[in-house]
């Protein structure tokens, strides 16, 4: 070989790159491993670049953990399946390295090659790595291994299936809780796959030695299994084996486990069958729902229309209500959140009738909450409220909160509620909005408070970009013009800001025929203050009405004129304003 | 006095901004020339394939 070649030897390469001292080089190399591999060939891949793989790369965690991603998609690389077994070696090395990171892209790894190993391979390689790794001396080897039992298990021997639920048990009475844990985490994935007698037999001792842990953190990740486990089994047999575990979960004394058993509560009665969550789950919720501790309650008020979904009316308006209602004046604005954003969600299971009657109160009482996400939850759900009730019933009840807040005494509280009516306006429809709600929103134009005009304003144009300009046109236009002429010359101001801010929103001709004549007009007003806010108006229109080629004639014909009738003015501000606003047209 | 003192922190910043370009610059030419040498390579690894494909036909 001469020289030259020996430079465009690919390990060569690859050596030279990782010898860098930039790390993001280092990391680049890696990510092109593959190239490497591919300028070899299979042959020299598997004989060459494997082995170095292994032993000489000693290097940051970022790289390693490139690199276990890369190893996983490496099986092309060295010639295919039949060879697969080459890359256990690199990656049992990094499953046992102190990143976690780099562990689990690893396990990921592994849990990718393993389908692709023969069942010969599986016997002769993989199981041994996998006893290796649950044998290892540092914890880090023997919770990768928690990783790799679910994956392998069903292609082995029974001989080595009847080991490996040894082994896996080993894991599960380990000394240190980080195993445990890692263990609690991949019992249910590997529960999956063991097989109904194993699954009785084996894993639910180990499930129930688990779940009564010392350490409330193994604990609490017993219950993604408890759900993995009786999904598994009829509902008989969940009943048979889970009651009692259940119960004590329940009333576990961490707050954590009890907060994971009410966050999982729907998925857990789903498994279990409907007679076991009639009969004993109902008991639980409710006093979950009664917790001491907040975020119990919160979790479990989540699962309020899902879980109710699974049992009858009757055990509903019995059980889970009075609950519901004592949450209602909940003293954590969480809970009462949680619970607005969930609480429509039981009108369609209870009916009209048992909605109007029951719900309808808290939906009220919650709308009043001094919390805004409280109010905000509530009103953002409406729409499942009035497919069950209908609008006019939900008008006749919702309406008087609603028109209460608007006219509220606070000026914030009247703002929230402005807030809210776009939302609104797109749930409730236009018909309802017209008729009800309409007068109240050009009221707000006239408040005594500017904050409040100036949302009303905003409003507006919300507004229109729901309802559309010809609704904005026949609707609103005329009255907030007819505003212009107002005696008092804050209303005549609040004309100028509401057209300014509807402007991006409605079409030109609109501006045309509408807006500009009253603009126009507005130029001669006795008021400084509304003579250069018109020119601040005008400044805005005029980037609005460039856009269309139809009106930009207007710019020139009306809007200019103006301005320079504004910039002779005798205030000084005026003067200032409108020669602002002429700058860009000059 | 106060103007002084932008004048030395708007420097400070041009020069961070200076160095971190620099090292940036640095960086993207070390890449250019790994991944020249990667393209050498597979040129090479191609050109020996075709030869071994000659050869064989």
């Amino acid at each position: 070989m001469n020289p030259e070649s020996e430079e465009l030897y690919p390990i060569a390469i690859l050596i030279d790159e990782l010898r860098h001292d930039d790390v993001s080089l280092r990391l680049n190399a890696i990510k092109r491993l593959n190239t490497i591999a591919l300028a070899l060939g299979h042959q020299r891949t598997r004989e060459e670049l494997i082995p170095f793989l292994d032993e000489s790369i000693d290097d940051e965690d970022e790289v390693l953990l490139t690199l276990a991603g890369e190893l996983g998609e490496f099986t092309e690389y060295i010639g295919g399946p039949q060879f697969a077994h080459i890359l256990l070696q690199p990656l049992e090395n990094l499953a046992a390295v102190e990143e976690t990171m780099v562990r689990d892209k690893a396990v990921e790894s592994l849990n990718k090659i393993c389908p692709q190993l023969s069942q010969a391979q599986l016997e002769q390689y993989y199981i041994p790595l996998l006893k290796r790794l649950t044998l290892g001396d540092w914890f880090t080897s023997r919770t990768s291994a928690t990783g790799l039992y679910a994956c392998g298990y069903p292609l082995a021997s029974p001989a080595s299936q009847e080991d490996m639920r040894k082994s896996f048990g080993q894991l599960c009475a380990d000394d240190t809780p980080m195993v445990r844990r890692a263990a609690a985490t991949h019992l249910g994935g590997f529960a999956k796959k063991v097989g109904k007698e194993h699954l009785i037999s084996d894993i639910i001792p180990l499930f129930n030695k688990l779940a009564q842990d010392e350490q409330d953190s193994v604990r609490l990740l017993t219950v993604t299994d408890l759900v993995a486990i009786a999904e598994e089994l009829s509902p008989e047999e969940s009943k048979a084996y889970f009651l009692q575990t259940l119960k004590s979960m329940v009333a576990d004394k961490s707050w954590r486990v009890r907060y994971m058993i009410a966050d999982n509560f729907v998925k857990l009665s789903k498994a279990v069958g409907e007679e076991f969550t009639r009969e004993d789950l109902v008991v639980a919720f409710v006093r979950l729902l009664k917790d001491n501790e907040a975020e119990v309650r919160t979790a479990a008020s989540g699962q309020v229309p899902g879980f109710s979904e699974l049992i009858d009316k009757d055990t509903i308006l019995n059980y889970i209500l009075p609950c519901v209602r004592d949450l209602v004046t909940d003293t954590s604005q969480h809970v009462r959140a949680a619970l607005a954003m969930q609480i429509s969600g039981l009108a369609p299971i209870l009916g009209k009738e048992a909605t109007t009657e029951h719900l309808l109160p808290l939906f009220l009482q919650l709308l009043k909450d001094e919390f805004p996400d409280v109010r905000l939850n509530i009103i953002s759900k409406l729409e499942t409220v009035n497919k069950v009730i209908g609008i006019e019933l939900l008008s006749q009840s919702l309406l008087p909160a609603i028109v209460e807040l608007a006219e509220d005494k606070q000026w914030r509280v009247r703002l929230a509620i402005i807030d809210y009516i776009p939302l609104l306006a797109t749930q409730l429809g236009v018909e309802f909005f017209d008729e009800k709600l309409g007068a109240l929103c050009m009221s707000w134009l006239g408040d005594s408070v500017f904050s409040i005009r100036e949302a009303a304003t905003v409003n507006l144009r919300k507004l229109t970009e729901v309802f559309g300009v010809d609704w904005a046109k026949q609707t609103i236009i005329p009255k907030v013009l007819a505003m212009g002429t107002h005696p008092n010359y804050l209303y005549r101001m609040t004309t100028i800001f509401a057209i300014t801010a509807m402007a991006p929103a409605v079409t030109p001709e609109v501006i045309r025929d509408y807006i500009l004549p009253t603009v126009t007009n507005l130029v001669s007003d006795p008021i400084p203050n509304i003579r250069f806010n018109v020119a601040k108006s005008i400044e805005a229109l005029i980037p609005v009405l460039m856009q269309n080629p139809d009106t930009v004639p207007l710019v020139d014909q009306q809007l200019k004129p103006a301005l320079v009738k504004l910039s002779e003015d005798s205030d000084n501000d005026v003067r200032f304003f409108s020669q602002k606003a002429l700058l860009p047209v000059q | 006095e106060r103007d002084r003192n932008e004048w030395d922190i708007e420097k400070a910043e041009m020069k961070a901004r200076i160095a971190f370009l620099e090292g940036e610059k640095r960086g993207v030419d070390n890449t250019k020339l790994d991944l020249m040498k990667r393209v050498k390579m597979l040129e090479f690894a191609l050109r020996q394939e075709r030869s071994k494909y000659v050869e064989g036909n």
